[in-house]
């Protein structure tokens, strides 16, 4: 467990955060290990928790009618499958697979009720916030563009249907 | 403002939104801590492209969101009623106000300053709890609201094995698709959630758009 609050502490997110908060988040929820190649959600799976990237690296693939896509990954720090949190009722929206062996704090309701007035938790909660914001404004910004590739009276950038398919496609490929 | 009053905001703000230990007092603290403002009807609250110093929420009347697209003429998107929150995006990410707000009716707002927003993210207490999660609630299904719109838009084109469009339905010609996307824009600033979301939220209908979902309609 000493193990473990030392690695969560090289976390920018815990940055501030005192070594007995990590400690208690660690006792409630030990950190899990995955050996490379192992899975650690499946597409279409009902979801209830986020990860925690703490040590390594976690690969998103999505399988579509054009086969499997990798879609994005996730290193320390980052947090993946985040809107299983506040919504009721989700699915795994890609296949989350360890590209190598990595650690992970899962994230779950019973993390968030049992920690409470844990500042680690606090930490964990405003990174989740930050992470969707930019979410939220990365989907906007892609979507503006597309606004002024449509428009008519821009004459820098012709109309071109399949960039703007790609760029919605691009959008929610791994975001889901 | 009286705490029964702050109770009776506190609970209808956390109506349908199940979050991990939530607490009505803890939400009543919250607004303990705002300022109470009342505004006449065409009073302007935000303006789109300002700086956000504050959060609202709506508790009394209704607020007119308008919003355009860089260059175009605002365009009244969504009407808010109480109970809302809205305007947290400036305070999360520090970007500028995304649409333009006005009062509807006689309006009364309870507003979070900054600095009060800043304190509440360190907060461990039940207060600083709540309202976290009461936001990242808000963003989930902003998030998710905006995806599912997209899928939608997305599902109006065919595509050959090269990625070249083949087809695309009637409904993406220019001005709709500008519809969409702002439509969309929209859901993810947080201004038109479902019915489910902070606030029973009425989609103002012009031409354009009723024709869209009768077309849409009658398809089905």
């Amino acid at each position: 467990m000493f193990d473990d609050r030392q690695i969560l502490s090289r976390l920018y997110l815990f940055r501030e955060v005192s070594s007995s908060a990590l400690m208690q988040l660690c006792s409630v929820a030990p950190p899990v290990q995955y050996e490379a190649g192992a899975e650690v959600f499946r597409q279409g799976d009902s979801a209830d928790s986020a990860l925690l990237v703490v040590e390594g690296r976690l690969i998103a693939s999505v399988q579509g009618s054009g086969g499997e896509k990798i879609v994005g990954d996730s290193k320390a720090g980052e947090i993946v499958g985040e809107t299983a949190l506040f919504a009721k009722e989700m699915r795994r929206g890609a296949t989350v697979m360890a590209a190598e062996p990595s650690r992970c704090l899962v994230v779950d309701r019973q993390l968030l009720n049992k920690t409470d007035g844990n500042e680690a938790l606090a930490a964990i909660e405003r990174h989740l916030l930050g992470t969707m914001a930019r979410r939220i404004r990365k989907t906007n910004q892609t979507m503006q563009m597309v606004w002024k590739e449509m428009t008519p009276s821009e004459p820098t950038e012709p109309l071109d249907a399949p960039s703007l398919l790609q760029r919605l496609g691009s959008l929610f490929k791994g975001k889901l | 403002m009286t705490v029964e009053q702050r109770k009776g905001w506190a609970a209808a703000l956390l109506q349908g939104h199940d979050f991990s230990g939530q607490n009505v007092d803890a939400i009543e603290k919250l607004l303990g801590r705002c300022e109470r403002r009342i505004y006449q009807k065409g009073a302007v609250i935000c303006t789109e492209g300002d700086p956000g110093e504050a959060l609202f929420f709506l508790v009394d009347g209704s607020i007119e969101v308008q919003k355009a697209f860089p260059g175009t003429v605002p365009r009244e998107l969504a009407v808010l009623n109480a109970p809302a929150m809205f305007g947290h995006m400036s305070l999360v990410d520090g970007s500028k106000r995304s649409a333009t707000c006005v009062a509807g009716d006689t309006t009364t707002l309870l507003v979070l300053e900054k600095s009060s927003y800043e304190a509440l993210m360190e907060d461990v207490t039940e207060v600083g709890t709540n309202f976290r999660r009461l936001m990242l609630t808000s963003l989930t299904r902003q998030l998710l609201a905006g995806n599912m719109r997209l899928r939608q838009a997305l599902g109006g084109f065919e595509i050959n094995v090269k990625g070249e469009v083949i087809s695309a339905t009637e409904q993406l010609t220019e001005d709709l698709l500008n519809d969409e996307l702002l439509e969309m824009a929209g859901i993810l600033e947080g201004w038109t959630v479902d019915a489910s979301g902070f606030s029973e939220i009425v989609l103002v209908e012009d031409e354009d758009m009723k024709r869209t979902r009768e077309s849409e309609q009658n398809k089905r």
